[in-house]
């Protein structure tokens, strides 16, 4: 079965107060060493692997030299089956790349840019403790399509203290002015260990409330579905089915997945999860004396696969289908929860499937939990 | 030979270091070597040690070599120190005959000093002053023996000052215990009695039976009657109180120990029985035996049905060591197979119930404590109701009564305000109060048991900021104009919380519970009624608002695992709750019904 590629780079030009992954201030030596590391986990996972798509995330990984990437590519080819890699993405943030460096990723193989654009408001990047400004990202956008990406995807953030309904219906307005292929809209949910959280239980700083995000969450979907873009994630917009983002599909629909770099999970795409190791000095010390950066795995009993396949399900427009899932996995569906949802429009069926409305999505995680009986 | 021996025990108000005292008396007469010792040694429940009071009482010998040459035993009786366990405290008070009273010298004499001291002076017992913790910069000695002269009428010469954290006046202590009280005595020529105050369930050896032999002996072998439960046992072992159990050939008049007779649960014997021989029984059994009634009443439910036979092992466990815990099955649509419990009081439901979550490992619902009422029905029959679910048709009832009690509250006078007010509040009547000191009162006043079970005593210590101490009686069952209250969850009647209320205080009731339930019940995804009915009839109505949302935005890459993990996580949480139709209700909601403002 054709497997997904991710690599992560955890490194970063700075950290961003909200940010709860794999990133680090980007160092030279250590830059270095990851690329040599890196390349090395390749060597060791990917033989003969036939790749479908390839996600390359972070971090930023094009603080990485262009010139990495194509030495990347040159040696995926290699090593693997590349011919039928359908969806090739990189993610880049504003300012951090020049439209030369563009063309040259675009060039050395990557067809889909993902932009961390966030916001176009000059306060709420700086609550974010972003680093570039609205021009920044207009810029990029523009040179990305002049650097010949057919497909872009611009990240949106919303729910952000200081942001109010109007700053949002903006950001959603001037994203669609650039006409991007995909747009990602992503409510700002703060983890433990983020200085963001620190200042919001200081009180510094006011997450807003409940009703405002919700609000949030519809306006996009009405703006965007208007403009003619599908919502077929919780959290993900695209503009004709084309579009989709074909990598992160694939993790939703517990296809089987490669993830290479510190931190970045792997999938059988039957029964069994992997992970690397998050500490980005150890990732290398591991690869460069031989070893593989494994930090942990787990065999998902039929409970647990039917948990996430229900979980992921209702999340995206395709939904889940509950009598399969029922036979395949043994575990009971709680009926008159499903009646319940059905009557509030949370979900609809379409053929044997149970499909999450706009609003449904809103409730996937802890409809998940109640639809399965015990 | 000629026995020296002392038994009394410590009374105190809480916190002015009564079990401090205890550890330094076992260690200043070399009972438990340093390396045995542990700060409070006579709690031992680990409930007991968290919450600093003590349920059951436990005694323990000491040998002290006196200054005058001799060697005394020494039996201090550590006894518990609620109102729910008064009888058990009044039977370990009659097997003593002196009684430190430890006054804090910082803090002096407080309401619940004197509510002790009438208790020991009622078993007229000799109570010898502690002033503790000498060693304070705060402490203030001459103050407090003036409010030892002037408001406990006790000789302030008598006084012993000491510091039970340092040990300082520990030895002098243990001198005016060797001269001023009385040595236990008794004739041991005469046909045996001896009191029980106390038993202790040992998985190994059956029951141990505490006892103060009054009069005549017992010795291993020997057959004895337990003259309220009218059963004879042979006598396996009698012994002393070390820390650990001593045993010894006879105990005779005057001595505290123990007996081991084959007695499988200590529900067959009770405390304040007299156990005499069954070869030469004695004519009377000594005086004070009651038998205890539970007088609160709930049901316990294990939150998942899979837990109901664990949870009927765990009852039967306690049960062995704990002769006021009565159970039996019931069953209820929405809540499944449980017991319904009777206890002492409020405290000692919780007791029990912390447990059994902590000792046995279970997750419970309690359902609203009730008192047992008395219905005539129409037909002119009685029956008694401590469950609402029997209550029976209002229209088949000639009479409904309800047990009340009368309390005693001693505290000083400037709470007479609040403390009437709560009073009142509670429907209280009968309401009368003296002065017992210069600036202390006391109130007596007839109140519905109901009233009193769930916080009255908390409210009441808080009230008078923990000077207040409480005391009651039964008193018997006065008529009472009574309905039952149903509660509906979702538009579905939940049994476990109705509740049966005098007509008076239905529709407050049923305000109060429907707004606890809603802080306590979890918004859903749905909206939710909480209504509060009499009949048919809705008499208050909250709604729990639907959540707007219940998802997170990102996946997080490839990492389904972490995502899993927490719906997993919510999933665990979720059964800890009891599902009522499609609504999770927590544990506490259930006792959160009864939490009201006054």
């Amino acid at each position: 079965m054709p497997t997904s590629l991710y690599v992560h780079v955890p490194f970063c030009v700075s950290k961003c107060p909200y940010c709860s992954f794999c990133s680090i201030p980007y160092r030279q030596d250590t830059a270095n060493d990851f690329r040599k590391a890196l390349l090395k986990e390749m060597e060791m996972r990917l033989g003969g692997v036939r790749t479908c798509t390839l996600y390359v995330g972070g971090g930023t990984p094009t603080i990485l030299p262009a010139s990495f990437w194509k030495t990347f590519h040159e040696e995926l080819a290699r090593l693997a089956f590349v011919s039928g890699i359908s969806e090739s993405t990189i993610e880049t943030n504003p300012g951090t790349v020049s439209g030369h460096e563009l063309e040259e990723l675009r060039n050395s193989g990557f067809d889909r840019l993902s932009i961390g654009v966030q916001s176009f408001n000059g306060d709420i990047l700086g609550t974010l403790g972003r680093i570039h400004d609205a021009i920044q990202s207009v810029t990029c956008f523009s040179e990305a399509r002049s650097a010949g990406f057919r497909n872009i995807s611009v990240d949106l953030i919303y729910g952000i203290p200081g942001q109010t309904l109007e700053i949002w219906k903006e950001d959603l307005r001037r994203t669609l002015e650039l006409g991007p292929e995909h747009i990602s809209c992503y409510e700002l949910t703060l983890e433990e260990g983020t200085p963001m959280l620190e200042s919001v239980r200081s009180g510094s700083i006011t997450m807003p409330g409940e009703d405002s995000c919700t609000e949030m969450y519809f306006l996009a979907d009405e703006i965007l579905t208007s403009a003619e873009y599908a919502h077929y994630e919780v959290s993900n917009y695209a503009r004709g089915n084309r579009y989709s983002s074909l990598h992160n599909c694939s993790y939703w629909r517990r296809s089987p997945y490669i993830g290479l770099g510190p931190s970045a999970h792997s999938f059988d795409g039957i029964d069994t999860r992997s992970w690397n190791l998050k500490d980005v000095d150890e990732y290398n010390r591991r690869l460069l004396s031989g070893r593989l950066p494994l930090a942990g795995s787990e065999i998902l009993t039929e409970r647990q696969t039917a948990i996430e396949r229900i979980m992921l399900g209702l999340r995206c427009c395709g939904g889940v289908d509950l009598d399969a899932l029922e036979r395949e996995t043994g575990v009971t569906i709680d009926r008159d929860y499903l009646r319940i949802m059905l009557e509030h429009g949370r979900v609809v069926e379409v053929d044997s499937r149970i499909v999450p409305t706009a609003y449904g999505k809103l409730f996937a995680d802890g409809d998940s939990l109640n639809l399965m009986a015990d | 030979m000629t026995l020296h021996i002392r038994n009394f025990c410590i009374i105190a108000h809480i916190d002015h270091g009564k079990s401090t005292l205890a550890d330094r008396l076992l260690q200043a007469t070399g009972t438990v070597s340093e390396r045995e010792f542990h700060d409070l040694m006579l709690d031992t429940m680990e409930i007991e040690q968290e919450r600093g009071i003590t349920i059951k009482s436990t005694a323990v010998t000491m040998s002290y070599p006196s200054s005058d040459g001799k060697v005394y035993e020494l039996n201090l009786i550590d006894t518990p120190g609620h109102v729910d366990f008064s009888y058990e405290v009044s039977r370990a008070l009659a097997s003593c005959e002196g009684a430190l009273l430890v006054i804090d010298a910082a803090q002096g004499v407080e309401a619940q000093t004197l509510a002790n001291l009438y208790k020991a002076m009622e078993q007229d017992l000799t109570v010898i002053p502690v002033i503790n913790k000498i060693d304070l910069p705060s402490a203030n000695v001459l103050e407090v023996m003036g409010e030892i002269e002037g408001e406990l009428g006790l000789d302030a010469d008598d006084a012993v000052c000491i510091s039970a954290k340092t040990g300082e006046g520990i030895p002098e202590l243990l001198e005016a215990i060797v001269r001023k009280i009385p040595a236990s005595s008794g004739r041991d020529d005469l046909p045996l009695r001896a009191r029980v105050f106390d038993s202790l369930y040992d998985p190994y050896r059956g029951v141990v039976v505490y006892l103060r032999i009054v009069e005549g002996r017992i010795a291993s072998g020997q057959d004895v009657l337990l003259m309220a439960a009218g059963e004879v046992h042979t006598v396996e072992e009698v012994g002393r109180f070390g820390i650990r159990r001593e045993p010894c050939r006879e105990l005779s008049a005057g001595e505290v120990g123990y007996m081991i007779a084959g007695i499988k649960t200590v529900g067959d014997v009770r405390s304040g029985d007299t156990v005499t021989s069954s070869a030469e029984p004695a004519e009377r059994p000594l005086s004070g035996y009651e038998e205890v009634k539970p007088v609160v009443f709930s049901s316990i439910y294990p939150v998942s049905s899979e837990d109901y036979e664990d949870l009927a092992a765990a009852l039967e466990r306690l049960s062995l060591n704990d002769a006021s815990l009565i159970y039996e099955k019931v069953s209820s649509t929405g809540l499944g197979f449980g017991f319904r419990c009777g206890f002492l009081g409020l405290l000692h439901l919780e007791v029990v119930q912390e447990r059994l979550e902590r000792e046995f490992d279970l997750s419970l619902v309690l359902t609203a404590p009730t008192v047992r009422y008395r219905v005539t029905l129409a037909d002119g029959s009685l029956i008694t109701v401590d469950n609402p679910v029997d209550y029976p048709d209002p229209g088949s009832i000639q009479l409904t009564e309800e047990p009340f009690i009368r309390a005693s509250i001693i505290m000083p006078d400037r709470y007479i305000g609040p403390v009437t007010k709560l009073i009142l509040d509670r429907r209280g009547n009968n309401y009368k109060n003296i002065y017992v000191g210069k600036k202390r009162v006391e109130i007596t006043a007839d109140l519905p048991l109901s009233e009193v079970v769930y916080d009255f005593y908390d409210k009441l210590k808080s009230v008078t900021q923990g000077y207040g101490s409480f005391d009651y009686e039964l008193i018997g069952y006065r008529p009472s104009d009574l309905v039952k209250v149903d509660i509906l969850v979702n538009h579905e009647k939940v049994e476990a919380l109705s509740m049966l209320v005098h007509r008076d205080r239905a529709r407050p009731w049923a305000v109060a519970a429907c707004r606890n339930l809603r802080e306590e019940i979890p918004r859903h995804q749905f909206k939710i009624p909480i209504q509060g009915a009499i009949g048919g009839q809705i008499i208050s109505r909250e709604t729990i608002t639907a959540l707007r949302k219940d998802v997170t935005a990102k996946c997080y890459g490839g990492d389904i695992t972490r995502k899993r993990k927490l719906l997993e996580k919510q999933k665990a949480g979720k059964k800890r709750m009891k599902m009522v139709g499609s609504v999770a209700i927590p544990q506490k909601a259930f006792l959160a019904v009864l939490r009201r403002e006054d």
